[in-house]
Protein backbone atom coordinates (compact mmCIF):
# COMPACT_ATOMS: atom_id res chain seq x y z
CA UNK A 1 0.00 0.00 0.00
CA UNK A 2 1.34 3.28 -1.16
CA UNK A 3 1.57 6.06 1.35
CA UNK A 4 -0.74 7.99 -0.74
CA UNK A 5 -3.33 6.71 -3.43
CA UNK A 6 -5.11 8.88 -5.52
CA UNK A 7 -7.67 6.64 -8.12
CA UNK A 8 -9.82 8.22 -10.54
CA UNK A 9 -9.37 11.62 -8.88
CA UNK A 10 -11.79 14.49 -10.89
CA UNK A 11 -12.36 17.85 -9.50
CA UNK A 12 -14.63 20.48 -11.14
CA UNK A 13 -16.41 23.71 -9.87
CA UNK A 14 -19.06 24.28 -12.44
CA UNK A 15 -18.23 24.07 -16.04
CA UNK A 16 -14.65 23.93 -14.98
CA UNK A 17 -12.78 20.92 -14.46
CA UNK A 18 -10.01 21.42 -12.19
CA UNK A 19 -8.46 17.52 -11.97
CA UNK A 20 -9.23 15.40 -14.68
CA UNK A 21 -9.45 11.33 -13.88
CA UNK A 22 -5.74 11.63 -11.70
CA UNK A 23 -4.84 8.12 -10.25
CA UNK A 24 -1.53 8.08 -8.95
CA UNK A 25 0.69 6.23 -5.82
CA UNK A 26 3.47 8.29 -4.04
CA UNK A 27 5.58 6.71 -1.47
CA UNK A 28 8.05 7.71 0.94
CA UNK A 29 10.84 10.57 -0.45
CA UNK A 30 10.63 13.76 -2.09
CA UNK A 31 7.80 13.91 -4.76
CA UNK A 32 7.69 16.97 -7.37
CA UNK A 33 4.76 18.12 -8.06
CA UNK A 34 5.33 19.58 -11.59
CA UNK A 35 2.96 21.93 -13.76
CA UNK A 36 2.47 25.30 -14.78
CA UNK A 37 0.67 28.01 -12.95
CA UNK A 38 -3.83 26.48 -13.38
CA UNK A 39 -2.67 22.95 -14.18
CA UNK A 40 -4.78 21.75 -11.03
CA UNK A 41 -1.90 21.23 -8.53
CA UNK A 42 -3.08 23.07 -5.81
CA UNK A 43 -7.04 21.41 -6.40
CA UNK A 44 -4.82 18.11 -6.06
CA UNK A 45 -3.39 19.19 -3.20
CA UNK A 46 -6.02 20.41 -1.48
CA UNK A 47 -8.55 17.64 -2.10
CA UNK A 48 -5.39 15.29 -1.06
CA UNK A 49 -5.20 17.02 2.68
CA UNK A 50 -9.62 16.91 3.07
CA UNK A 51 -9.42 20.75 2.29
CA UNK A 52 -12.22 19.88 0.05
CA UNK A 53 -14.14 16.60 -1.44
CA UNK A 54 -13.40 15.52 -4.70
CA UNK A 55 -16.31 15.18 -7.41
CA UNK A 56 -15.22 11.98 -8.18
CA UNK A 57 -12.54 9.21 -7.19
CA UNK A 58 -10.94 8.50 -3.92
CA UNK A 59 -7.85 9.91 -2.05
CA UNK A 60 -6.53 7.40 0.17
CA UNK A 61 -3.73 8.90 2.71
CA UNK A 62 -2.18 6.46 4.83
CA UNK A 63 -4.69 4.48 4.21
CA UNK A 64 -7.36 6.71 5.24
CA UNK A 65 -10.08 9.23 4.00
CA UNK A 66 -8.24 12.57 4.90
CA UNK A 67 -11.61 14.44 4.74
CA UNK A 68 -13.28 12.63 7.23
CA UNK A 69 -10.64 12.45 9.59
CA UNK A 70 -8.83 15.60 9.18
CA UNK A 71 -4.83 15.87 9.43
CA UNK A 72 -5.51 12.21 10.53
CA UNK A 73 -4.55 12.79 13.64
CA UNK A 74 -1.64 15.08 12.83
CA UNK A 75 -0.07 12.48 10.38
CA UNK A 76 -0.56 14.70 7.53
CA UNK A 77 0.65 18.78 7.50
CA UNK A 78 0.10 21.36 4.70
CA UNK A 79 2.23 24.39 3.79
CA UNK A 80 -0.83 26.12 1.94
CA UNK A 81 0.29 28.36 -1.45
CA UNK A 82 -2.00 31.26 -0.40
CA UNK A 83 0.08 34.22 1.69
CA UNK A 84 -2.80 34.82 4.62
CA UNK A 85 -0.92 34.19 8.12
CA UNK A 86 -3.05 35.05 11.36
CA UNK A 87 -1.13 38.38 11.12
CA UNK A 88 -1.61 39.91 14.84
CA UNK A 89 0.47 36.90 15.95
CA UNK A 90 3.73 36.57 16.40
CA UNK A 91 5.48 33.65 14.59
CA UNK A 92 6.17 31.58 17.83
CA UNK A 93 2.62 32.27 19.35
CA UNK A 94 1.25 31.16 15.85
CA UNK A 95 3.29 27.60 16.00
CA UNK A 96 2.86 26.83 19.19
CA UNK A 97 -0.31 27.54 19.26
CA UNK A 98 -0.35 25.00 16.29
CA UNK A 99 1.60 22.31 18.46
CA UNK A 100 -1.32 22.55 20.90
CA UNK A 101 -3.71 21.82 18.56
CA UNK A 102 -1.94 19.04 17.67
CA UNK A 103 -1.81 17.68 20.72
CA UNK A 104 2.02 18.28 21.16
CA UNK A 105 3.02 17.87 25.22
CA UNK A 106 5.47 20.87 24.97
CA UNK A 107 4.44 22.99 22.63
CA UNK A 108 6.58 25.81 23.24
CA UNK A 109 9.39 23.84 23.18
CA UNK A 110 8.49 22.31 19.56
CA UNK A 111 7.65 25.47 18.36
CA UNK A 112 11.14 26.79 19.17
CA UNK A 113 13.07 23.54 17.57
CA UNK A 114 10.30 23.92 14.37
CA UNK A 115 11.18 27.68 13.98
CA UNK A 116 15.07 27.19 14.40
CA UNK A 117 14.66 24.45 11.58
CA UNK A 118 13.26 27.00 8.88
CA UNK A 119 16.31 29.53 9.88
CA UNK A 120 14.28 32.31 11.49
CA UNK A 121 14.05 34.06 15.17
CA UNK A 122 11.66 32.19 17.54
CA UNK A 123 12.74 35.21 20.11
CA UNK A 124 11.86 37.62 17.25
CA UNK A 125 8.51 39.70 19.43
CA UNK A 126 7.02 41.09 15.69
CA UNK A 127 3.86 40.32 14.83
CA UNK A 128 3.22 38.16 11.18
CA UNK A 129 2.27 41.03 9.39
CA UNK A 130 5.48 42.29 9.55
CA UNK A 131 6.97 39.39 7.74
CA UNK A 132 9.02 40.26 4.61
CA UNK A 133 7.83 36.59 2.04
CA UNK A 134 10.72 34.83 2.43
CA UNK A 135 9.83 35.23 6.46
CA UNK A 136 5.98 33.76 5.76
CA UNK A 137 6.77 30.85 3.63
CA UNK A 138 9.28 29.79 6.40
CA UNK A 139 7.00 30.22 9.12
CA UNK A 140 4.43 28.18 6.87
CA UNK A 141 7.22 25.43 6.74
CA UNK A 142 7.72 26.05 10.46
CA UNK A 143 3.76 25.48 11.36
CA UNK A 144 3.96 22.04 9.15
CA UNK A 145 7.15 20.76 11.06
CA UNK A 146 5.73 21.12 14.71
CA UNK A 147 3.69 17.80 14.50
CA UNK A 148 6.61 15.95 13.16
CA UNK A 149 4.02 14.76 10.36
CA UNK A 150 5.08 11.72 8.40
CA UNK A 151 3.08 12.91 5.21
CA UNK A 152 4.30 16.76 4.68
CA UNK A 153 2.15 18.80 1.61
CA UNK A 154 4.04 21.47 0.43
CA UNK A 155 1.98 24.28 -2.42
CA UNK A 156 4.80 26.28 -4.08
CA UNK A 157 7.00 26.44 -1.21
CA UNK A 158 9.96 28.10 -2.54
CA UNK A 159 7.53 31.05 -3.99
CA UNK A 160 9.51 34.24 -2.53
CA UNK A 161 12.33 33.13 -1.21
CA UNK A 162 15.80 34.14 -2.16
CA UNK A 163 18.82 31.91 -3.99
CA UNK A 164 20.04 31.47 -0.40
CA UNK A 165 16.77 30.55 1.53
CA UNK A 166 16.09 28.26 -1.70
CA UNK A 167 19.10 25.94 -1.12
CA UNK A 168 17.92 25.13 2.81
CA UNK A 169 14.07 24.80 1.55
CA UNK A 170 15.56 22.41 -0.86
CA UNK A 171 18.14 20.64 1.54
CA UNK A 172 15.11 20.72 4.23
CA UNK A 173 12.91 18.87 2.11
CA UNK A 174 15.44 16.26 1.26
CA UNK A 175 16.61 15.82 4.50
CA UNK A 176 12.58 15.40 5.43
CA UNK A 177 12.71 12.96 2.91
CA UNK A 178 15.77 11.46 3.99
CA UNK A 179 14.47 10.67 7.52
CA UNK A 180 11.29 8.62 5.93
CA UNK A 181 9.09 11.00 5.51
CA UNK A 182 6.86 11.65 2.65
CA UNK A 183 7.21 15.12 1.21
CA UNK A 184 5.10 16.20 -1.70
CA UNK A 185 6.19 19.95 -3.02
CA UNK A 186 4.67 21.57 -6.35
CA UNK A 187 6.07 24.02 -8.19
CA UNK A 188 5.99 25.55 -11.68
CA UNK A 189 9.28 25.91 -12.07
CA UNK A 190 11.30 22.90 -13.85
CA UNK A 191 15.00 24.02 -12.78
CA UNK A 192 13.76 23.94 -8.99
CA UNK A 193 12.55 20.45 -9.29
CA UNK A 194 15.70 19.54 -10.93
CA UNK A 195 17.51 20.58 -7.71
CA UNK A 196 14.93 18.36 -5.64
CA UNK A 197 16.58 15.46 -7.51
CA UNK A 198 13.38 13.28 -6.69
CA UNK A 199 10.74 11.56 -8.79
CA UNK A 200 8.40 14.09 -10.40
CA UNK A 201 4.79 14.07 -10.86
CA UNK A 202 3.68 16.03 -13.96
CA UNK A 203 0.02 17.42 -14.51
CA UNK A 204 -0.83 19.48 -17.11
CA UNK A 205 -4.58 21.09 -17.81
CA UNK A 206 -6.24 18.93 -14.93
CA UNK A 207 -4.49 15.59 -16.21
CA UNK A 208 -1.96 13.26 -15.33
CA UNK A 209 0.96 14.83 -18.16
CA UNK A 210 3.59 12.33 -17.34
CA UNK A 211 5.31 10.55 -13.79
CA UNK A 212 8.88 9.28 -12.98
CA UNK A 213 12.12 10.00 -11.84
CA UNK A 214 13.63 13.45 -13.14
CA UNK A 215 15.91 12.23 -15.68
CA UNK A 216 13.45 9.94 -17.59
CA UNK A 217 10.42 13.64 -17.44
CA UNK A 218 13.78 15.21 -18.69
CA UNK A 219 14.40 13.16 -21.68
CA UNK A 220 11.07 12.92 -22.45
CA UNK A 221 10.85 16.38 -22.83
CA UNK A 222 14.19 16.85 -24.70
CA UNK A 223 13.06 13.94 -27.26
CA UNK A 224 9.71 15.44 -28.40
CA UNK A 225 9.92 17.15 -31.47
CA UNK A 226 11.24 20.80 -31.30
CA UNK A 227 10.30 23.79 -33.40
CA UNK A 228 13.07 25.97 -34.26
CA UNK A 229 13.31 29.24 -35.89
CA UNK A 230 16.10 30.35 -38.10
CA UNK A 231 16.44 34.19 -39.36
CA UNK A 232 19.26 34.05 -42.34
CA UNK A 233 19.77 36.13 -45.35
CA UNK A 234 19.90 32.51 -47.71
CA UNK A 235 16.74 30.93 -46.31
CA UNK A 236 15.97 28.61 -49.38
CA UNK A 237 19.78 27.57 -49.74
CA UNK A 238 20.03 27.00 -45.89
CA UNK A 239 16.30 25.00 -45.77
CA UNK A 240 18.06 23.04 -48.91
CA UNK A 241 21.02 22.42 -46.95
CA UNK A 242 19.60 21.22 -44.11
CA UNK A 243 17.14 18.89 -45.81
CA UNK A 244 20.15 17.35 -47.71
CA UNK A 245 22.12 16.99 -43.98
CA UNK A 246 18.92 15.21 -42.67
CA UNK A 247 18.75 17.18 -39.76
CA UNK A 248 15.26 18.37 -39.95
CA UNK A 249 11.79 16.23 -40.01
CA UNK A 250 9.88 19.14 -41.43
CA UNK A 251 10.73 22.92 -42.80
CA UNK A 252 8.59 25.85 -43.87
CA UNK A 253 8.77 29.84 -44.39
CA UNK A 254 6.59 31.73 -42.16
CA UNK A 255 7.91 34.81 -43.07
CA UNK A 256 10.83 36.33 -45.59
CA UNK A 257 14.50 35.64 -44.62
CA UNK A 258 12.96 33.26 -41.87
CA UNK A 259 13.31 29.65 -41.91
CA UNK A 260 11.26 27.56 -39.09
CA UNK A 261 12.34 24.17 -38.64
CA UNK A 262 11.36 21.13 -36.74
CA UNK A 263 13.60 18.68 -35.13
CA UNK A 264 13.85 15.58 -32.75
CA UNK A 265 17.42 15.89 -32.19
CA UNK A 266 17.98 19.81 -30.74
CA UNK A 267 21.65 18.65 -30.19
CA UNK A 268 22.54 17.96 -33.53
CA UNK A 269 20.41 20.33 -35.94
CA UNK A 270 22.65 23.32 -33.78
CA UNK A 271 25.56 21.88 -35.13
CA UNK A 272 24.19 21.21 -38.34
CA UNK A 273 22.67 24.41 -38.88
CA UNK A 274 26.01 26.12 -38.32
CA UNK A 275 28.31 23.84 -40.56
CA UNK A 276 25.78 23.83 -43.71
CA UNK A 277 25.29 27.64 -43.17
CA UNK A 278 29.27 28.48 -43.24
CA UNK A 279 29.21 25.64 -46.07
CA UNK A 280 26.75 27.95 -48.54
CA UNK A 281 28.10 30.80 -46.89
CA UNK A 282 24.68 32.10 -45.71
CA UNK A 283 24.83 34.60 -42.72
CA UNK A 284 22.76 33.60 -39.56
CA UNK A 285 21.23 36.46 -37.53
CA UNK A 286 19.21 34.61 -35.25
CA UNK A 287 18.44 30.97 -33.75
CA UNK A 288 15.60 30.48 -32.05
CA UNK A 289 13.63 27.96 -30.25
CA UNK A 290 9.98 28.51 -30.02
CA UNK A 291 8.13 26.02 -28.38
CA UNK A 292 10.62 25.90 -25.59
CA UNK A 293 8.31 27.45 -23.02
CA UNK A 294 7.10 24.95 -20.04
CA UNK A 295 3.69 25.22 -21.42
CA UNK A 296 4.66 23.69 -24.82
CA UNK A 297 6.48 21.01 -22.66
CA UNK A 298 3.27 20.09 -20.79
CA UNK A 299 1.34 20.49 -23.83
CA UNK A 300 3.48 17.83 -25.39
CA UNK A 301 3.23 15.82 -22.72
CA UNK A 302 -0.49 16.18 -22.19
CA UNK A 303 -0.88 14.87 -26.13
CA UNK A 304 1.29 12.11 -26.25
CA UNK A 305 -0.30 10.49 -23.06
CA UNK B 1 13.61 15.87 14.61
CA UNK B 2 13.11 12.56 15.08
CA UNK B 3 11.73 9.97 12.18
CA UNK B 4 7.95 9.30 12.14
CA UNK B 5 6.46 7.91 14.62
CA UNK B 6 2.58 6.99 13.14
CA UNK B 7 1.26 8.02 16.50
CA UNK B 8 -1.91 9.39 16.19
CA UNK B 9 -2.62 12.41 18.66
CA UNK B 10 -5.70 13.75 19.99
CA UNK B 11 -4.84 17.24 21.84
CA UNK B 12 -7.17 17.64 25.14
CA UNK B 13 -7.96 20.90 27.01
CA UNK B 14 -4.76 22.25 25.87
CA UNK B 15 -6.30 22.30 21.90
CA UNK B 16 -9.56 24.56 23.35
CA UNK B 17 -7.38 26.98 24.70
CA UNK B 18 -4.86 27.42 21.49
CA UNK B 19 -8.45 27.42 19.97
CA UNK B 20 -9.72 30.40 21.95
CA UNK B 21 -6.32 31.99 21.74
CA UNK B 22 -6.53 31.78 17.96
CA UNK B 23 -9.97 33.01 17.59
CA UNK B 24 -8.82 36.46 19.98
CA UNK B 25 -7.29 38.44 18.08
CA UNK B 26 -9.83 38.67 15.22
CA UNK B 27 -12.19 39.44 17.84
CA UNK B 28 -10.36 41.87 20.16
CA UNK B 29 -9.13 44.47 16.99
CA UNK B 30 -8.68 48.24 17.84
CA UNK B 31 -12.24 49.21 15.87
CA UNK B 32 -14.38 46.76 17.67
CA UNK B 33 -13.04 47.91 21.12
CA UNK B 34 -13.42 51.31 20.29
CA UNK B 35 -17.01 49.98 19.18
CA UNK B 36 -17.35 48.45 22.46
CA UNK B 37 -16.59 51.81 24.55
CA UNK B 38 -18.57 53.68 21.64
CA UNK B 39 -21.74 51.47 22.79
CA UNK B 40 -21.56 51.26 26.70
CA UNK B 41 -21.04 56.11 25.84
CA UNK B 42 -24.00 55.62 23.86
CA UNK B 43 -26.22 54.03 25.99
CA UNK B 44 -24.63 56.81 29.04
CA UNK B 45 -25.43 60.30 26.72
CA UNK B 46 -28.96 58.53 25.72
CA UNK B 47 -29.89 58.32 28.84
CA UNK B 48 -28.86 61.69 29.92
CA UNK B 49 -30.78 62.96 26.27
CA UNK B 50 -33.94 62.14 28.18
CA UNK B 51 -35.31 65.41 29.71
CA UNK B 52 -36.21 65.21 33.55
CA UNK B 53 -40.07 65.53 32.43
CA UNK B 54 -39.69 62.46 31.16
CA UNK B 55 -37.83 60.63 34.18
CA UNK B 56 -40.67 61.65 36.49
CA UNK B 57 -43.43 61.50 34.26
CA UNK B 58 -43.41 57.72 34.53
CA UNK B 59 -42.04 54.31 32.99
CA UNK B 60 -42.64 54.59 29.68
CA UNK B 61 -39.84 56.83 28.55
CA UNK B 62 -37.19 55.53 30.46
CA UNK B 63 -38.72 51.59 29.51
CA UNK B 64 -38.43 52.22 26.17
CA UNK B 65 -34.49 52.89 26.72
CA UNK B 66 -33.88 49.40 28.59
CA UNK B 67 -35.68 47.64 26.17
CA UNK B 68 -33.68 49.51 23.08
CA UNK B 69 -30.53 48.50 24.98
CA UNK B 70 -31.35 44.70 25.54
CA UNK B 71 -33.75 44.63 22.84
CA UNK B 72 -31.54 46.37 19.71
CA UNK B 73 -28.20 47.11 21.27
CA UNK B 74 -26.63 44.34 22.61
CA UNK B 75 -27.84 42.02 19.97
CA UNK B 76 -26.46 44.61 17.26
CA UNK B 77 -23.08 44.05 18.91
CA UNK B 78 -22.69 40.78 19.80
CA UNK B 79 -23.65 40.39 15.59
CA UNK B 80 -21.08 42.68 14.65
CA UNK B 81 -18.33 41.04 16.93
CA UNK B 82 -19.17 37.20 16.44
CA UNK B 83 -20.40 37.29 12.82
CA UNK B 84 -16.43 37.87 12.12
CA UNK B 85 -14.43 34.95 14.48
CA UNK B 86 -14.51 32.21 12.22
CA UNK B 87 -16.31 34.20 9.17
CA UNK B 88 -12.73 36.42 8.76
CA UNK B 89 -10.74 33.32 8.99
CA UNK B 90 -12.82 31.29 6.44
CA UNK B 91 -12.75 34.67 3.77
CA UNK B 92 -8.60 34.94 4.49
CA UNK B 93 -8.32 31.41 4.62
CA UNK B 94 -6.26 31.02 7.33
CA UNK B 95 -8.88 28.64 9.04
CA UNK B 96 -6.94 26.00 7.20
CA UNK B 97 -4.16 26.00 10.02
CA UNK B 98 -6.44 24.86 12.85
CA UNK B 99 -8.77 23.21 10.31
CA UNK B 100 -5.53 20.77 9.54
CA UNK B 101 -5.08 19.91 12.72
CA UNK B 102 -6.39 16.78 14.93
CA UNK B 103 -7.68 19.12 17.36
CA UNK B 104 -11.95 18.22 17.27
CA UNK B 105 -14.02 20.50 15.71
CA UNK B 106 -16.80 20.90 18.44
CA UNK B 107 -12.85 22.62 20.03
CA UNK B 108 -12.15 24.75 17.30
CA UNK B 109 -15.68 26.28 17.62
CA UNK B 110 -15.76 26.54 21.11
CA UNK B 111 -12.94 28.23 21.32
CA UNK B 112 -13.87 30.48 18.63
CA UNK B 113 -17.42 31.39 20.20
CA UNK B 114 -15.20 32.00 23.74
CA UNK B 115 -13.04 33.97 22.08
CA UNK B 116 -16.01 36.34 20.86
CA UNK B 117 -17.71 36.01 24.57
CA UNK B 118 -15.09 37.90 25.49
CA UNK B 119 -16.13 41.01 24.02
CA UNK B 120 -19.90 40.52 23.84
CA UNK B 121 -20.48 38.99 27.00
CA UNK B 122 -19.04 42.19 29.29
CA UNK B 123 -20.54 44.35 26.72
CA UNK B 124 -23.79 43.13 27.09
CA UNK B 125 -23.60 43.14 31.06
CA UNK B 126 -22.25 46.71 30.92
CA UNK B 127 -24.47 48.13 28.75
CA UNK B 128 -27.77 46.44 30.00
CA UNK B 129 -26.45 46.74 33.60
CA UNK B 130 -25.73 50.53 32.99
CA UNK B 131 -28.95 51.02 31.67
CA UNK B 132 -30.46 49.58 34.62
CA UNK B 133 -28.97 51.86 36.90
CA UNK B 134 -30.04 54.31 34.70
CA UNK B 135 -33.26 53.95 34.71
CA UNK B 136 -33.57 52.62 38.38
CA UNK B 137 -32.41 55.65 40.15
CA UNK B 138 -34.52 58.24 38.42
CA UNK B 139 -37.63 56.01 38.80
CA UNK B 140 -37.55 53.27 41.69
CA UNK B 141 -34.75 53.97 43.10
CA UNK B 142 -31.84 51.76 43.49
CA UNK B 143 -31.87 51.10 47.23
CA UNK B 144 -35.53 49.53 46.72
CA UNK B 145 -36.46 46.10 46.17
CA UNK B 146 -37.81 46.75 42.73
CA UNK B 147 -34.58 48.53 42.10
CA UNK B 148 -32.51 45.74 42.73
CA UNK B 149 -34.53 43.67 41.19
CA UNK B 150 -34.34 45.99 37.75
CA UNK B 151 -30.56 45.47 38.03
CA UNK B 152 -30.54 42.08 38.30
CA UNK B 153 -32.96 41.14 35.78
CA UNK B 154 -31.07 43.51 33.14
CA UNK B 155 -27.86 42.41 34.33
CA UNK B 156 -29.14 38.31 33.54
CA UNK B 157 -30.65 39.51 30.42
CA UNK B 158 -27.39 41.32 29.26
CA UNK B 159 -25.97 37.34 30.10
CA UNK B 160 -28.18 35.84 28.62
CA UNK B 161 -28.86 37.71 25.31
CA UNK B 162 -24.85 37.56 24.63
CA UNK B 163 -24.74 33.29 25.24
CA UNK B 164 -28.00 33.18 23.26
CA UNK B 165 -26.96 34.99 20.17
CA UNK B 166 -23.12 34.92 19.79
CA UNK B 167 -22.70 31.18 19.46
CA UNK B 168 -25.67 30.99 16.60
CA UNK B 169 -23.97 34.36 15.28
CA UNK B 170 -20.47 32.74 14.83
CA UNK B 171 -21.95 29.58 13.41
CA UNK B 172 -24.01 31.76 10.66
CA UNK B 173 -20.52 33.59 10.39
CA UNK B 174 -18.59 30.48 9.52
CA UNK B 175 -21.29 29.85 6.61
CA UNK B 176 -22.25 33.18 4.85
CA UNK B 177 -20.48 36.09 4.20
CA UNK B 178 -23.62 38.01 4.74
CA UNK B 179 -23.76 36.43 7.82
CA UNK B 180 -24.30 40.18 9.24
CA UNK B 181 -26.80 41.35 6.59
CA UNK B 182 -28.67 38.33 7.87
CA UNK B 183 -29.05 38.67 11.44
CA UNK B 184 -29.84 42.33 11.05
CA UNK B 185 -32.27 41.23 9.00
CA UNK B 186 -33.34 38.92 11.64
CA UNK B 187 -33.09 40.89 14.75
CA UNK B 188 -34.67 44.15 12.85
CA UNK B 189 -37.72 42.11 11.05
CA UNK B 190 -38.21 39.15 12.78
CA UNK B 191 -37.85 40.20 16.52
CA UNK B 192 -38.89 43.54 16.17
CA UNK B 193 -41.53 43.65 13.76
CA UNK B 194 -43.39 40.38 13.01
CA UNK B 195 -42.54 38.06 16.76
CA UNK B 196 -42.58 40.71 19.17
CA UNK B 197 -46.46 41.30 19.38
CA UNK B 198 -47.70 37.80 17.75
CA UNK B 199 -47.98 35.39 20.46
CA UNK B 200 -46.86 31.85 19.17
CA UNK B 201 -44.90 33.54 16.77
CA UNK B 202 -42.59 35.16 19.35
CA UNK B 203 -41.74 31.77 20.74
CA UNK B 204 -39.88 31.54 17.76
CA UNK B 205 -37.64 34.65 18.29
CA UNK B 206 -34.30 34.93 21.29
CA UNK B 207 -35.63 38.01 22.28
CA UNK B 208 -38.61 36.34 23.93
CA UNK B 209 -36.32 34.52 26.46
CA UNK B 210 -33.97 37.00 27.09
CA UNK B 211 -37.01 39.14 28.44
CA UNK B 212 -38.40 36.23 30.17
CA UNK B 213 -35.07 36.08 31.67
CA UNK B 214 -35.63 39.85 32.75
CA UNK B 215 -38.67 39.16 33.69
CA UNK B 216 -38.07 36.37 36.28
CA UNK B 217 -36.18 39.07 38.10
CA UNK B 218 -39.41 41.01 38.83
CA UNK B 219 -41.44 41.95 41.70
CA UNK B 220 -44.62 43.13 42.12
CA UNK B 221 -43.20 47.00 41.23
CA UNK B 222 -40.89 45.83 38.94
CA UNK B 223 -43.43 44.00 37.01
CA UNK B 224 -43.86 47.61 35.00
CA UNK B 225 -40.73 47.35 33.54
CA UNK B 226 -41.54 44.01 32.32
CA UNK B 227 -40.72 43.61 28.32
CA UNK B 228 -42.79 40.99 26.93
CA UNK B 229 -42.80 38.27 28.98
CA UNK B 230 -43.78 34.68 27.34
CA UNK B 231 -42.35 31.79 29.18
CA UNK B 232 -41.90 30.82 32.78
CA UNK B 233 -37.65 32.26 33.51
CA UNK B 234 -36.98 28.57 34.48
CA UNK B 235 -38.21 27.73 30.79
CA UNK B 236 -36.12 30.71 28.96
CA UNK B 237 -32.83 29.76 30.74
CA UNK B 238 -33.01 26.13 29.57
CA UNK B 239 -33.43 27.96 25.82
CA UNK B 240 -30.78 29.88 26.25
CA UNK B 241 -28.49 26.93 27.28
CA UNK B 242 -29.83 25.13 24.61
CA UNK B 243 -29.23 27.96 21.99
CA UNK B 244 -26.11 27.72 23.24
CA UNK B 245 -25.19 24.01 22.72
CA UNK B 246 -27.02 24.16 19.35
CA UNK B 247 -25.20 26.79 17.97
CA UNK B 248 -21.66 25.42 19.12
CA UNK B 249 -22.82 22.10 17.85
CA UNK B 250 -23.80 24.02 14.57
CA UNK B 251 -20.44 26.39 14.65
CA UNK B 252 -18.24 22.42 14.92
CA UNK B 253 -20.43 21.10 11.91
CA UNK B 254 -20.32 24.30 9.48
CA UNK B 255 -16.54 23.78 10.29
CA UNK B 256 -16.29 20.33 9.43
CA UNK B 257 -18.04 20.89 6.38
CA UNK B 258 -16.25 24.15 5.27
CA UNK B 259 -14.42 23.71 2.05
CA UNK B 260 -11.13 25.74 3.25
CA UNK B 261 -9.68 27.83 0.76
Amino acid sequence: MSVIELRGLSKWFGDVVAINEVSLDIDSGVTALLGPNGAGKSTLLRVLCGLTRPSQGTVRVLGENPRSKPSLGGRLALVPQQEALPERLTGRRFVSLMAAMSGIPQAEKAAVAAIERVELDPTDKRPLKTYSKGMRQRIKVAQALVGEPEVIVLDEPLEGLDPRQRVLMIDLFRSLGAEGRTVLVSSHVLEEVERFGSRVVVLAQARLAAEGDFREIRELMDDRPHSISVTTDDPRGLANALVSADAVSNISFPKPGTVLCQTENVGRFRTEVITQARDIGARLTEIRPTDDDLESVFRYLVERR
Amino acid sequence: MSAPAGTIRRPGFAGLVAAYRFGLPAVLTKGRVIGAVALVLLVVVQFTALSPEDLNSGITPTILFLKLVISVLVPVFTVATASNVLGAAVADGTLVYPWLRPAPRWQLALGHIGAALTLTLPVAVVTSGGAAVAVGSSTVGLDSPAGRSLLAGALAAGVAAALAYTPLVVALGARFKRASTFAFVYIFLWEQLFARNSTGINRIAIQTYVRSVYYGFGDEESSNFELGSVVSPTTAWLVIVGLVLAGTALTALVVKGANVE
